[in-house]
């Protein structure tokens, strides 16, 4: 009987011992990502088309949690052709004649390419955290820069933000999470072309007239974006996990003229621990 | 592992089909689509129907009749012409998509090739003829006088003022400096307003701008002023003949406004462009580009000289003849002013 009861206790122990592993899960982490992105965008300031860019797109990032409190930064970027899906061969035509009557034609192809990137800090607090079930929230500070280079000077945007985020985990197993977000910015300054379409003032460079001339403090009801992720992990081995990361942009700004897009990018993560 | 990752790709692509629901409907490719859009277009961005005189209105009346399902692409073109034209508006064309010329509402509608200006001829007048990059060269002329040529104001800021650092090193001990800009198309107008500024003794108001900031067309950002004053290290005060012709454009002509209220400046040449506004380019449906002038440019004087050019002191246009022949007599004219 003695047996069975010392046997109990330490079943008892062992399992209090996890428990409490699990809710003090404290690290460090960087992370890698790699994938596709695909992006659709319109931009009435300069083409009633939509245009369309199949993307790389790569990701960077650190985290450290210390029981409740969760730190997190990154870096990403994606970057692919971009054109409208009815003229993605489109060129256009210069013809030349010298003084002498030489004419010569040049063409080229107009497809554009994408260049977006996003610089974030955020932190997030615990507020329930069990063996399987962790939910957290808390403000995240982003830069997020759009610079398309095409014909037009469309979809060209900076915006720095304020943001809030919302992330569930789903502890599956003891290898296996589920993880899954939303994040939305509150408040920003936001930089866009303005009306004209053109920067130029005088004794400023065209950066420095862009951001003078174009941005606007903006808050929730000017500018709407929702930031949605799913991501599927493995424990591999101690040290480095594995997943898979899904990622959903939709945003749309009126100032000066409308502005919508949106991107979902799929890529393949490791991470090592420490 | 295999499931999740066919989760995952689910989401992926039930995304892909709610694009309408997402951005918007796909505008439909047709004549009378592209008609609405290019008409749009100029009516809520153009800058300059109150100074081009042209009722925007009356000019969708007119045409828009004209417009149907069946409407060709070279039927769309001629209307396009037909509408824009009067503007007279040389950053105001149309460029398609096939190999032609571009749907011109200026002065370069029917003039095509610039036969009043060579590069190839200039280094016959200029000694050590020395290109500084893409967009400048300089060298020294007979009688002690130098010779700048300045192809465009595309290159940044800093470009310029170690260009000209090392121009007017080599030239500040000269009588006089031809600044040649005949086939100038323009760039960015700062950067023009700058190198006016390494020529610049005191601070001068030369120009106006205000630009379009809503659809209506009188919705213009309040004016704003640019000045030429002194700019960079070295100066150069000496007496200056800046030359000009029709293919100066743009900011090469914002340029000239600027040159032109220093006191040692003399313009010898043909009018300029007539082309001082910041223009834009807009897709239509069809893939074409409308590209338009966005903004109201006047000189001190407050005057537009939108189609009409800045004028010079002194008018003189080579022919194609004498080009061809290898003389240019615009610089034979302006080293005889300096000597």
């Amino acid at each position: 009987m003695s047996k069975i009861i010392f046997i109990l206790l330490l079943l008892l122990a062992s399992f209090t011992n996890a428990s409490s592993q699990d809710l003090n899960r404290s690290y460090h982490r960087i992370g890698l990502l790699i994938g596709g992105q695909q992006t659709r965008m319109q931009d009435q300031q300069f083409s009633p088309l939509i245009h369309r860019a199949n993307e790389f797109s790569g990701k960077f990032w650190y985290e450290a949690k210390y029981k409740r409190d969760h730190w997190n930064a990154s870096i990403d970027f994606s970057t692919g052709s971009l054109f409208p899906a009815q003229f993605a061969d489109r060129q256009i035509y210069n013809t030349t004649e010298d003084i002498e009557g030489n004419i010569t034609v040049d063409s080229v192809f107009i497809r554009g390419q994408t260049l977006t990137g996003n610089l974030q800090v955020g932190y997030d607090y615990s507020w329930l955290q069990t063996a399987t079930w962790e939910v957290r929230s808390g403000p995240k500070v982003r830069n997020q820069i759009m610079y398309p280079s095409t014909f037009t000077n469309l979809g060209t945007m900076n915006s720095a933000s304020l943001l809030i985020n919302l992330e569930v985990t789903w502890y599956s197993g003891s290898k296996t999470e589920w993880n899954a977000g939303i994040n939305t910015p509150v408040l920003g300054w936001n930089t866009r072309f303005p009306y004209s379409g053109t920067v130029s003032l005088p004794n400023q460079t065209l950066f420095e007239a862009f951001f003078d001339g174009g941005t606007h403090f903006v808050s929730f009801g000017d500018y709407q974006q929702v930031n949605a992720n799913l991501a599927w992990r493995y424990q591999l081995s101690h040290d480095v996990g594995i997943g898979l990361a899904y990622a959903f942009t939709w945003q749309r700004y009126l100032i000066p003229v409308s502005f919508k897009s949106y991107s979902q990018r799929l890529g393949a993560t490791v991470d090592l621990t420490f | 592992m295999y499931t999740k990752f066919i989760l995952l790709s689910f989401l992926s692509m039930l995304l892909v089909s709610c694009e309408e629901t997402l951005i918007a409907p796909e505008i439909p490719n047709d004549p009378v689509s592209n008609f609405e859009e290019m008409w749009n277009g100029y009516d809520q961005w153009y800058g300059l129907f109150d100074v081009k005189e042209v009722d925007w209105q009356q000019v969708y009346l007119e045409f828009r009749p004209k417009v149907s399902a069946t409407t060709t692409d070279e039927e769309l073109k001629t209307i396009f012409h037909d509408m824009i034209d009067p503007l007279n508006d040389n950053h105001t064309y149309i460029i398609t998509t096939a190999n032609e010329p571009r749907i011109e509402s200026g002065i370069f509608d029917t003039l095509k090739v610039q036969t009043d200006f060579s590069l190839d001829l200039i280094p016959v007048y200029v000694h050590d003829f020395i290109h500084y990059g893409a967009a400048i060269d300089y060298g020294m002329l007979d009688g002690n006088i130098g010779y700048i040529h300045l192809g465009d104001f595309i290159p940044s800021q800093k470009f310029y003022e170690k260009a000209m650092d090392e121009i007017f090193g080599k030239l500040n001990d000269t009588k006089g400096i031809v600044v040649d800009i005949r086939d100038n198309p323009g760039g960015n107008d700062a950067t023009a307003q700058y190198v006016a500024g390494r020529f610049a003794a005191t601070r001068h108001l030369y120009m106006t701008v205000r630009k379009k900031n809503g659809p209506g067309h009188h919705d213009f950002t309040n004016s704003i002023p640019w000045h030429v004053e002194p700019t960079g290290g070295t100066r150069y005060t000496k007496p200056v003949v800046l030359l000009t012709s029709r293919w100066t454009q743009s900011a090469g002509e914002t340029f000239t406004l600027a040159m032109n209220e220093l006191p040692h400046v003399t313009q010898v040449g043909d009018f300029t462009s007539g082309a001082f506004s910041d223009n834009i380019a807009r897709e239509l449906p069809n893939g074409w580009f409308s590209f338009m002038s966005i903004g109201d440019y006047r000189a001190a004087d407050g005057l537009s000289y939108e189609g009409i050019g800045v004028n010079p002191d002194v008018v003189l246009v080579n022919t194609k003849e004498e080009i061809i022949s290898g003389q240019d007599k615009c610089l034979e004219k302006a080293i005889e002013l300096l000597q």
